[in-house]
């Protein structure tokens, strides 16, 4: 025993040292950058301040997927004549993380938070122990006039004070709204012969189009194994379904008497259930789809077993990421471009439906205890960055060497990979060194030319499109409900969202969905009443 | 004519029902629980569509090995490993020294040894808390330091009670005829009480390993250089966002691996070390987890 003991060790060891050596191989190039300073400064910067800097993927700052200097970073850095100490976030604890340093009175100079609504009270608690130090926004006239376009910005001011800066949503012409449909199978749409020019369907043909793929089984995938409709997202289900036929689900609705209302108790609301469990009954969403993992729709486009995925709010990134390039890796000889499409489908009453996303993505904060000059040294790199200029910086590189204005427009330099297509030169990390503290470039995902052009074009039709109140139906984000709280609300809403969602996917094997439904929402609303009540007293 | 009373032959007993139905159940529910890791094994060497298709397997259809590479060529893993062997090899010491020292005088009728016993068992249900915790590394200059890591875990209170009971089931007789001798406190623990806690000591050594091995909160919170993380706190953070760190490369050289395969290969890499310390420890195990258990 001991000698077999010994033996299965020693070829772990080999087995490992082989993978090791399987590990060692060379990486393509990237393309080098040129080193290159600052072309000029309208304020030069005679010290040199060093910041303290909490960020998530912090051994990225700086760096391209090589390792070698990022060119960028650099020419930022010397701009401003700054340097970055970085105290490292982790993904999955850095609100802890955070919470632990302010509260032991050891916080970084510039901190990376996450005050979203539910975090919200936390926020005003140390803003009140005054541990962050109020932004000046008059002596800066970009951070000035982007905080003007912001809805929520209101809610982080106290006593008219900004103590963090939202990293607003570069969305903003579309009101921040999100185009949602699925990413599906236009290649198998087209050999049921139901296929539209554009992508766009109204409810009956999209869901006739699912059915004539079920039956016909054009991905030869054998009776029963080709999956219609699926989501990825446990909380994505059902409401690609009833939130077209009722938007406000599974939140509360604000009547035109001002009176707030629960979602589900609405008449629309037991009528989008009803149509879910149709749509179940008849097999065109995934049977197991209370069940679905994160990355069962991905995985299963990939294998070529899923019509289509759902999707919320459509980004090229993901679709290219997560749809395009591992489907074209998993079947070789079939174009992404030509397979898969974006389809946007309509709600029966003839419109898209779209909800309103925040404005803004995370926010960074300055600690109290730093002095005038890095507070006003931060203030400037952050007002460079929401610039014009400054957005081109954080989206096509060092000006001059990576872009360059031609008759007013940004036009690229970027070099291409040997199939032609452009390769950024700004190193793809989500750090605070130059991109998140400002803004989010959610919106360059339609002008990165390193992006497909198909999906840049398919993407930017779908947020003109919902940012069309002839076309859309628009759920506008209303701040006041967002950011509101309170221990009442809190008690009787925490989980209730996902407890809605859960009652839906267990009602697809109800025998009369009708009753239990109703039955579920007369029980439940009785003991969310006091959240109601305390919406009506407060939120008006 | 046979002799009736002839000894069974050497090596065959008689199997009845009952224990063939047992056998089954147990290798039925050992394989239940091997399973698991083992198809773990089979989801990091496969690909993308051979997962999707067939996520249980018995066996690996196709042979892909691009979650490893991925895995291999992710640098902050051998960073993990390089804090983690650091802590395990000094910490898994001064663990042993502080348990050993502290069982072995608390094994002993000195005075005041209910008092000292009490304040020990408080620490297992109370602590001092995070924040108090936090400061007390951050004013005593230990952040961003292997130390932060090494020294707040001292005595695992667990792991001292099994080996002081230990201790004291070892007889008297062996102590006192070494003080006949001339032999010290540091003589007796060191050459009569250690030598014959060898089952406990491969016990012990084996849970801290364990610990020391699996630790990440303290290096979440202490160290500032990400290339002093400990491997479990990399590998935390790669399996909370797997999207984030295969993003950290730029489209055109992406590796397009996908999220199970990595996770599962994460995995793997994560287990296989203390699996191969399991072994060697493994006689010494099952003897010391039942000794330790004795009334002392």
């Amino acid at each position: 025993m001991k000698k077999a003991g010994r033996i299965l060790a020693l070829s772990l060891d080999v087995a490992i040292l082989c993978g090791i050596f399987a590990g060692c191989k060379t990486q393509v190039d990237t393309p080098k950058q040129q080193q290159s300073g600052p072309s000029s400064s309208e304020k030069p910067y005679q010290d040199k301040i060093t910041f303290t800097i909490s960020a998530v993927d912090s051994e990225k700052a700086g760096v391209n997927a090589d390792g070698t200097p990022a060119a960028n970073f650099q020419w930022l850095k010397n701009k401003f004549n700054i340097e970055y100490e970085y105290w490292p976030l982790t993904w999955s604890n850095y609100v802890d993380q955070t919470r632990v340093w302010l509260n032991a009175g050891s916080a970084p100079d510039i901190m990376m938070l996450d005050v979203s609504a539910s975090r919200y009270n936390e926020y005003l608690d140390w803003v009140k122990a005054g541990l962050f130090r109020p932004y000046d926004l008059d002596s800066h006239e970009n951070l000035s006039a982007t905080l003007k376009t912001m809805p929520t910005a209101e809610k982080y001011k106290v006593d008219g004070k900004l103590y963090v800066w939202p990293s607003v949503s570069d969305l903003a012409q579309y009101d921040f709204y999100q185009p949602s449909g699925y990413l599906y199978r236009k290649d198998w749409a087209k050999a049921v012969g139901a296929y539209k020019e554009g992508d766009v369907y109204t409810w009956d043909e999209w869901w006739k189009l699912v059915e004539a793929v079920i039956k016909q089984n054009p991905g030869k995938n054998g009776a029963g194994k080709t999956i219609g409709v699926l989501t990825g997202s446990d909380w994505a289900f059902p409401k690609y379904v009833t939130g077209l036929i009722s938007p406000y689900m599974v939140t509360f609705q604000k009547k035109s008497d001002g009176k707030w209302v629960w979602g589900p108790t609405l008449p629309e609301s037991a009528d989008a259930v009803a149509k879910a469990k149709e749509l179940y009954d008849k097999g065109l969403i995934w049977a197991n789809q209370p069940m679905a993992k994160a990355d069962d729709a991905k995985n299963n486009m990939a294998a070529g077993t899923l019509f289509a995925s759902t999707i919320t709010n459509v980004g090229v990134s993901s679709w290219l990421a997560d749809y395009a390039q591992p489907f074209e890796k998993a079947n070789t000889g079939i174009k992404a471009e030509d397979a898969i499409g974006f389809a946007m489908v309509k709600a029966p009453d003839g419109k898209f439906v779209s909800w309103q996303g925040t404005d803004h993505w995370s926010e960074t904060a300055m600690n109290k205890k730093i002095s005038e000059k890095q507070a006003a040294r931060w203030q400037d790199i952050l007002d460079f960055l929401i610039s014009k200029d400054g957005q081109n910086f954080v989206n096509y590189g060092i000006p001059g060497t990576d872009w360059e204005y031609q008759d007013g427009k940004v036009v690229d330099k970027w070099k291409t990979d040997a199939s032609g297509v452009k390769v950024s030169p700004v190193p793809n990390a989500s750090t605070w060194e130059w991109r998140r503290p400002a803004f989010t470039n959610d919106g360059f995902q339609m002008l990165n030319p390193a992006n497909p052009a198909y999906m840049r074009t398919v993407v930017a039709d779908a947020y003109k499109r919902v940012g069309d109140k002839s076309q859309t139906t628009q759920i506008p984000m209303d701040p006041d409900f967002s950011y509101y709280t309170s221990p009442t609300y809190a008690s009787a809403t925490t989980g209730l969202e996902k407890a809605v969602y859960n009652e839906i996917a267990s009602l697809m094997t109800s025998k009369d969905i009708q009753a239990d439904w109703k039955a579920w929402v007369d029980q439940k609303a009785k003991e969310i009443q006091p959240a109601i009540d305390d919406l009506n007293n407060n939120v008006k | 004519m046979t002799n009736s009373t002839a000894a069974p032959q050497h090596g065959k007993r008689n199997v009845h029902f009952g224990d063939a139905v047992i056998l089954a159940l147990l290798l039925l529910w050992g394989l239940i629980i091997l399973y698991p890791f083992y198809n773990c094994i089979l989801v990091s060497i496969v690909p993308q569509r051979v997962y999707i298709r067939q996520p249980f397997m018995l066996y690996p259809p196709v042979l892909d090995f691009s979650s490893y590479q991925f895995i291999f060529a992710w640098k902050q893993l051998f960073y993990g490993f390089r804090t983690t062997l650091i802590v395990l090899f000094a910490g898994v010491p001064y663990n042993l020294f502080l348990t050993i020292t502290m069982a072995y005088v608390l094994s002993k009728p000195i005075p005041g040894r209910k008092a000292v016993n009490f304040f020990v068992m408080f620490t297992m249900f109370f602590q001092g808390g995070l924040i108090p915790g936090f400061l007390l590394i951050k004013n005593i200059g230990l952040m961003d330091s292997y130390l932060s890591m090494i020294l707040p875990y001292g005595v695992g209170i667990m792991n001292m009670m099994i080996m002081r009971s230990y201790f004291r089931t070892i007889p008297l007789e062996l102590e006192e005829a070494a003080r006949l001798d001339g032999a010290g406190e540091y003589s007796i623990l060191f050459r009569i009480y250690l030598p014959l806690s060898k089952p406990m000591l491969a016990t012990i050594t084996l849970y801290y390993s364990v610990d020391r091995w699996n630790e990440w909160y303290n290096g979440m919170l202490y160290m500032r250089t990400v290339s002093k993380w400990p491997l479990q706190l990399f590998l935390r953070n790669l399996l909370a966002s797997t999207t984030s760190v295969v993003n950290q490369i730029p489209d055109s050289v992406r590796p397009i691996v996908f999220a199970q395969g990595i996770q599962m290969a994460a995995v793997v890499v994560t287990v296989v070390p203390i699996a191969i310390l399991y072994p060697f420890l493994q006689k010494y195990f099952v003897k010391g987890l039942t000794l330790g258990g004795m009334k002392g």
